[in-house]
């Protein structure tokens, strides 16, 4: 158990090569589980391999519990990885996995008995000491894999990927065993995902990742309800970004191609004449009618276009004066909504987010990209 | 004399396309079956080819006529006359020796020029795989002539160190390239698990990495082993005048004429090579939960 720290770590697989990791800093606290999202290429695996210490970084520091083990190996770290493949030794039995990290620490054989059997306890196989791990389901190697990386009580967890070869039913089992073997073990954990609802299931705090760097780190609730960049917006979840131009300041005024939305909070040193994206999450509208008209936000009409019900929700799409937009609804009203009826649409202040970079092109205006993992 | 040995495979493929007399089966399967008996008599064909000469060569070194005519009567006088044939037993003993040394060296440095190759040469890998694969399809022949030209014109000349340095360099690309090919499929991250659960280099290397790849340097080493114990045109151009290893002793017998003792000694090198390739499965099969080996078992004799 301890702290973790990463300063302003560079890293690049060649000398000539483009920096995977560009002078990304995160600081994760004892107990801790942290999540790191980001899409594939965007430098999460080399984060753990910086942490695990396969790779040296080429500048910056990894700091764990106080001391800069940026030169300690591997073996020295006294850290519990899970890979992505989780890397049980296929000619060990499983008891031998999960013993492995006490036998390199030369601990007496009665205690490694009595310690496999804890963690086999812990993570939910007791008794499967003796099977190879190719008699072992999928979701069952995983816990072997979690208990061998537990097993030397290690100062972190680093887990990569750790749900990604499981079947969606096993993934969110496994998620909740995650918390509960991370909080039981009271182990500071790093996971990384390309998953968002992994990632906002899981972590303590989240980090979205870009391109080797940090671009938003939160709690996962702030960090999914006030996205600050167009990235972050569509990444995690899916987004409506709507092209717009700041009016006023001081009070507020966001002009929507001739659509005024009042009162909303804009990015910091904003100026008016400042080109803006507006974005709203599609589940944030609320229908008009409900409690009447609303001063603040934004609100317009739109016709029903097509809806598509999928199990507790309903996604619509809508044509608007500001071109097609996504309305997330419960299920109970996709009554209401038919091809062609027209509806009023309303978000409230706080759930319209302005960012500060102009929407790339017009016809872009909307974007309801929703991630392949969260779709049934 | 043929038609005699002809009979054991076909007698051999009647229990194996038995095998699939089932009952009554829908039209549909006849097309099948017959493509599976086509594709059936094609293997035994090509496995007599190999197997019929070997066979010929085990019967007659049991058979009383020197010039392999019929009718077939038991002896035991070639074993005798080979037990007293001292030119072919140490020239046995030479190869053996030759060979063994070779493989030896060959599993060891190929091993480890593999691990290189994989872990270290990453973006070379391809290139030196590249060169080796087309190492090994040089003849043989134009090779040994070639190596003996350099080696001439070096002042080396024939001896024991060409031939052992020869003999190395026709094997080890053998090694390296099916523990290439074993270390590649492995991947580095059963390794790095081990390396973070507190093993130091070497001691992932010998508790991890070499229990999976034993088979594969296994393989290769046996394959270095008989690659160099067959190497005719290798020995030839390179060994020193005087030490005939067993191909070059054959040939020279076959010259001057072709006694029974020959087949006697074949029968007893196969019989050897049989009896090793058996003690090696059946060992590859009792270390339990070993997939692969039963698997492969399976395979030849399923």
């Amino acid at each position: 158990m301890a702290d973790l720290r990463l300063d302003e770590v560079w890293m690049s697989y060649s000398p000539e090569g483009p920096p995977v990791l560009r002078g990304l800093s995160i600081d994760v606290a004892d107990g801790e589980f942290y999540a790191m999202v980001g899409p594939s290429g965007s430098g999460k695996t080399s984060i753990l391999k910086v942490l695990g210490g396969f790779v040296a970084p080429d500048a910056g520091r990894v700091v764990l519990d106080g001391s800069d083990v940026s030169g300690v190996p591997p073996e020295r770290r006294d850290l519990g990885i899970v890979f992505q493949s989780y890397a049980l030794f296929p000619h060990l039995t499983v008891g031998e996995n999960v013993g492995f990290g006490l036998r390199m620490r030369r601990v007496r054989a009665r205690e490694q008995r009595a310690e496999v059997t804890r963690l086999l306890a812990l993570v939910g196989l007791p008794e499967m000491e003796a099977r190879y791990p190719d008699e072992l389901s999928g979701g069952q190697q995983q816990r072997v894999a979690l208990a061998r990386a537990l097993v030397t009580r290690p100062k972190a967890l680093l887990l990569d990927e750790p749900l990604s070869a499981l079947d969606r039913k096993i993934r969110q089992e496994m998620q909740v065993e995650l918390r509960r073997i991370q909080r039981e073990a009271g182990v500071t954990a790093i996971i990384v995902t390309h998953d968002q609802e992994e990632a906002l299931a899981l972590g303590d705090r989240l980090m979205v990742l870009d391109a080797g760097e940090v671009r938003q780190e939160g709690r996962p609730a702030e960090v999914y309800s006030h996205p600050r960049s167009r990235f972050v917006a569509t990444f995690l979840g899916s987004a409506n970004l709507l092209p717009a131009t700041v009016d006023a300041v001081e009070p507020s005024r966001i002009d929507l191609g001739g659509l005024p939305a009042h009162g909303l909070i804009l990015p910091e040193g904003s100026r008016t004449g400042d080109r803006v994206t507006v974005c709203v999450r599609p589940e944030r509208w609320r229908l008009a009618g409900d409690d009447g008209a609303a001063p603040d936000g934004l609100a317009l009409r739109a016709t029903v276009r097509s809806v598509q019900l999928s199990g507790q929700v309903g996604e619509c799409r809508l044509d608007s004066e500001l071109g097609e937009l996504a309305l997330t609804v419960l299920s109970s009203q996709v009554a209401r909504l038919e091809e062609g009826v027209e509806v009023s649409l309303h978000a409230a202040p706080d759930d319209v987010h302005v960012l500060e970079e102009p929407a790339a092109e017009p016809t872009e205006a909307t974007e309801a990209t929703a991630p392949a993992g969260s779709r049934p | 004399m043929a038609t005699n040995t002809a009979a054991p495979p076909e007698s051999t493929a009647a229990p194996a396309s038995s095998g699939d007399v089932g009952g009554p089966r829908p039209d549909g399967h006849g097309r099948a079956r017959r493509q599976r008996r086509g594709w059936l008599a094609w293997l035994w064909l090509v496995l007599g080819v190999v197997y019929t000469p070997v066979l010929v060569v085990m019967v007659l070194s049991f058979n009383a006529s020197r010039y392999g005519t019929l009718p077939f009567a038991f002896t035991a006088e070639w074993y005798v006359a080979l037990a007293g044939n001292d030119a072919l037993i140490s020239a046995t003993g030479r190869s053996l020796v030759l060979s063994t040394s070779v493989a030896a060296v060959a599993a060891a440095l190929g091993t480890a020029l593999a691990l290189w190759m994989v872990r270290f040469a990453r973006s070379g890998a391809t290139l030196f795989t590249a060169l080796l694969t087309t190492a090994i399809t040089i003849p043989w022949l134009i090779l040994a002539v070639a190596m003996l030209l350099v080696a001439n014109a070096v002042g080396v000349g024939r001896g024991l160190p060409l031939l052992f340095l020869g003999s190395l360099a026709v094997a080890m690309p053998y090694v390296v390239l099916v523990v290439v090919a074993r270390l590649q499929g492995l991947g580095t991250e059963l390794e790095q698990a081990a390396r973070s659960l507190g093993a130091r280099p070497l001691t992932a290397f010998r508790l991890v990495t070499l229990p999976l790849i034993g088979k594969s340097v296994l393989s290769g080493t046996l394959l270095a082993f008989i690659i160099t114990f067959n190497n005719f045109p290798i020995h030839f151009f390179l060994a020193p005048f005087g030490f005939n290893t067993l191909p070059m002793e054959i040939y020279t017998f076959v010259l001057s004429g072709y006694d029974p003792d020959i087949n006697a000694l074949a029968t007893v090198l196969i019989s050897v090579a049989v009896g090793l390739g058996l003690v090696l499965l059946a060992v590859a099969r009792r270390r339990g939960g070993d997939a692969t080996a039963t698997s492969r078992l399976q395979e030849m004799w399923g």
